[in-house]
């Protein structure tokens, strides 16, 4: 059959194995072993990747050939578990959706590597993420349930529905938190946690949205100090800069002043 | 040493559902996970949660196709009990906050799924194990129970069939300790990494399995692998069953749709087993895509830009992000990929762990999810019926613990406790042979996934049975290159690989022994299923290093076993 002849020498040059382009890359990475150096280092590695693998799968493969010292924290390898964020050439994003060959060829065949920032390095390019999931302790991060509740019978019409829009699929990956690019002390408002109390705030079922802005102007909703346009970078599309900016427009026609 | 009312291990679904249903009866959790919570694998989940909402749909009919779907190695009670409480627990996480999509009416949407005669599979676009998960994990956060992440358990504390508590390795000081508990529960998740081919994430090493084969207590039903049909080409990443769901089709290298010779009616909507297997014989018989002929296409282009967005965001956000294929105009390569454990540790309806045939339970021991045997996935599981396993089982946990613990004592603290725990883990930061972990690792992968994968006999499985026993010795001559006590993953990961050549090896004998073709467990020496002989439920044992297989009956009520057919 013709039609899918075509259509099939159409993957071969891009799926299959033996036609994978393969370039020597080299990963510059930033290293931290607290037991053998108390400062930090960058070390040079080198993988023949080829199309189709990931920054991940390099590191993997680093690990599991040249150095298992190599520290790095991931789990689905699929985009979704959001454990794999780091920096790649200076921003962060998830390391098992980024395309090796391309991100090298965009700075000159080589990869930089460093752990997210504003968080406390644990070793190597694995950060502490502890205070970051606290943060969400203190904003009402959940669906306070209406008292209608039976009535509506766990209806949602689709307007409701749209309304939501990308924000209930944020997987706390820490990205827009590194590239915000400030420190934060626990319990501070992030903009993960920003983008949580907004979805919940568009939520037709919830009976929680004055407390949660009282709750969100405390933990300084209104004097935010991090940069609201680089925390719109999300491997997600979900703008957590615009969220929390949609949440302190909310505070504001509330008359919730600045604490 | 620290105590705790109850110990959950593991923070997927199931673990979270029972901590939330123990805290809200007033239990003191604690929860240990070797990842940060919303981690864990029940993240990615993709198609959906089964229920019986509509009037025309019933409970019953949901249980039959459970069975059915089974090939009726199912235990029926186990089976009413999931679907009876489906809609229930379905609702009830509707009401704390999870987007579920929705008809024109504001109801509840729901969607074909393979195996089922009717539209029952709840779904939140293709992502309903994130939306679970994470409306679950907020909901927990209001109680802040203990959650000691990033901390591997490495031993169960047992004296005399009662569960005392867990010995962890903490990954971020290195330290070893032991966590007493009134009850545990294992909810620990499957093992699909123990194969090369895999969907599963790096942290689905089989675990909890492992602490439970190391204790002395059986593994049920392991022979039975799930193999799903549409696995991402070159890398095994799932592509939800959702798209078949909603229309997609399988075509093989001819351009054929070739299910109509395997299944006439359900065509791509069989049970996950069959497919998995009509995709594997296609290859074989040389009617497989691309240059080497090993794989066959999905093909979604018929469905359109506009559905795809709205239904299947994560099924073409994957494609594209793994191989750059636009899933609305091009075809998708795809392969069978080890996807889910319908076997594990084996308990009774009330969610005990139980220690042998005549079902006697281990006192203060639970398991829940997919790491647990109920069994009500039987031979093959429903695509669907996952989530709702892991709802239903891990709130039951919940509740069979908060009661079990009010009259209970604390167990009393021996040091001499972590002991074993102690020697393994010097044994392997000391360890200086000529062998790396990741070798052993990958080889055990492939091995599984050559001779133990869709399609299995004798001969490979003997050869497997060997192959394996090499990788053991040469576990003892590990150096795993790492001795830094602090976030040492490379030691976690040849814990882990320990773990993996265990239960393998329970994977390996249930396998050799079970001489017939029930569900996913397919023998091309044994193509028959043999009810008169094999109707049972294998129990496999690791007593001295060696694996001893022993049986018992499956629970059979209402309905008769028929031979399968869709």
């Amino acid at each position: 059959m013709p039609g899918s002849a075509r259509i099939h020498a159409k993957h071969h040059k891009r799926v299959y194995k033996e036609h994978f382009e393969s370039e020597r890359i080299t990963f510059n990475i930033a290293r931290f072993q607290p037991e053998v150096q108390p400062a930090g280092f960058f070390q040079s590695f080198h993988v023949h990747a080829h199309s189709g693998q990931t920054v991940l799968d390099c590191l993997e493969e680093i690990k599991q050939g040249q150095d298992s010292t190599l520290t790095f924290k991931r789990n689905c390898s699929n985009g979704v578990c959001g454990g794999c964020g780091m920096k790649v050439n200076g921003k962060a994003w998830l390391a098992c959706t980024v395309q090796a060959l391309e991100a090298a060829r965009e700075n000159k065949g080589a990869l930089s590597l460093e752990p997210l920032s504003g968080r406390l390095v644990v070793r190597d390019l694995a950060v502490n993420e502890h205070s970051f999931m606290n943060t969400f302790f203190k904003g009402v991060p959940f669906l306070v349930p209406r008292k209608d509740e039976e009535k509506r019978a766990h209806r949602m019409t689709p307007r409701e529905w749209k309304a939501l829009g990308k924000s209930p699929t944020c997987i706390l990956c820490m990205v827009c938190d590194s590239n915000a690019g400030a420190l934060y002390m626990e319990g501070h408002l992030n903009p993960a946690a920003a983008v949580k109390a907004y979805r919940y705030q568009l939520d037709a079922r919830d009976a929680g949205k004055a407390e949660r802005l009282n709750a969100l102007a405390r933990e300084g909703l209104l004097g935010i100090e991090w940069d609201l346009n680089a925390a719109n970078s999300c491997p997600r599309g979900i703008f957590p800069g615009q969220k929390t900016r949609a949440l302190q427009r909310m505070a504001h026609r509330k008359g919730i002043k600045k604490v | 040493m620290k105590r705790h009312e109850v110990l959950i291990v593991g923070a997927g679904l199931a673990g979270q559902r029972a901590a939330l249903e123990a805290l809200r009866l007033g239990a003191e959790v604690a929860i240990v996970s070797k990842v940060m919570p919303v981690r864990s694998h029940s993240v990615a989940a993709a198609g959906g949660i089964n229920a019986a909402l509509n009037e025309k749909d019933s409970w019953k009919d949901h249980a039959y196709d459970t069975i059915y779907g089974s090939d009726f190695l199912a235990d029926q009670d186990a089976v009413e009990v999931l679907c009876r409480e489906a809609k229930r627990n379905v609702l009830e996480l509707e009401s704390l906050g999870v987007v579920f999509s929705r008809n024109r009416d504001g109801s509840i949407a729901q969607r074909a799924f393979g195996g089922q005669r009717f539209n029952r599979t709840c779904y939140a676009a293709d992502r309903t194990g994130h939306a679970l998960l994470h409306t679950l994990y907020d909901q927990l956060m209001k109680f802040r129970p203990v959650i000691y992440a990033e901390h591997y358990g490495l031993e169960l504390i047992m004296e005399k069939n009662a569960c005392k508590g867990l010995v962890v390795y903490d990954l971020a000081s290195g330290n070893i300790e032991r966590i007493y508990a009134k009850a545990v529960l294992l909810a620990t998740g499957g093992y699909g990494r123990a194969f090369s081919v895999t969907s599963n994430g790096h942290a689905n090493t089989g675990d909890g399995l492992a602490l439970a084969l190391h204790a002395g207590l059986p593994l049920e039903d392991m022979e039975f692998v799930q193999f799903h049909p549409t696995g991402i080409y070159g890398k095994g990443h799932l592509v939800s069953e959702a798209s078949r769901g909603e229309g997609a089709h399988l075509l093989n290298g001819k351009n054929e749709r070739f299910m109509k010779r395997y299944a006439m009616h359900a065509m791509e909507l069989a049970s996950r087993d069959i497919v998995s297997r009509a995709i594997q014989t296609e290859i074989s018989n040389g009617n497989g895509a691309g240059p080497r002929k090993d794989h066959v296409f999905l093909d979604l282009r018929h469905l359109g830009e506009k559905k795809i967005l709205e239904r299947l965001p994560e099924v073409r956000r994957s494609v594209l992000d793994a191989l750059g294929i636009d899933v609305a105009r091009e075809l998708v390569p795809v392969i069978p990929t080890a996807h889910y454990s319908m076997g594990g540790i084996p308990t009774d309806v009330r969610t005990r762990v139980v220690l042998n045939e005549r079902n006697t339970p281990v006192k203060g021991l639970y398991a829940a999810g997919e790491c647990a045997c109920l069994s009500v996935h039987g031979g093959n599981r429903l695509g669907g019926n996952s989530l709702l396993e892991t709802l239903v089982f891990g709130r039951m946990a919940g509740k069979e613990m908060a009661s079990f613990v009010k009259n209970q004592t604390w167990p009393a603290p021996r040091a001499k406790h972590e002991n074993h725990a102690q020697k393994r883990v010097h044994a392997l930061l000391k360890g200086r042979g000529k062998c790396n972990p990741y070798d052993t690792r990958r080889n055990i992968q492939r091995l599984m996934m050559r001779h133990c994968g869709v399609f299995r006999n004798e001969r490979g499985l003997r050869a497997l049975q060997r192959r394996l026993r090499a990788c053991k010795v040469e576990s003892f001559k590990w150096n795993i290159g790492d001795t830094s006590t602090q976030f040492n993953t490379a030691l976690a990961e040849a814990l882990e690989t320990q773990n993996m050549l265990d239960f393998s090896f329970a994977i390996v004998e249930s396998a050799l022994a079970r001489q017939e073709s029930r569900g996913s467990h397919y023998r091309t020496d044994f193509p028959m299923r043999n009810d008169a002989i094999w109707l049972k439920h294998s129990l496999a044992w690791l007593v001295k290093g060696r694996i001893e297989v022993g049986y018992k009956p499956v629970v059979i009520r209402r309905i008769k076993p028929v031979e399968r057919r869709y």
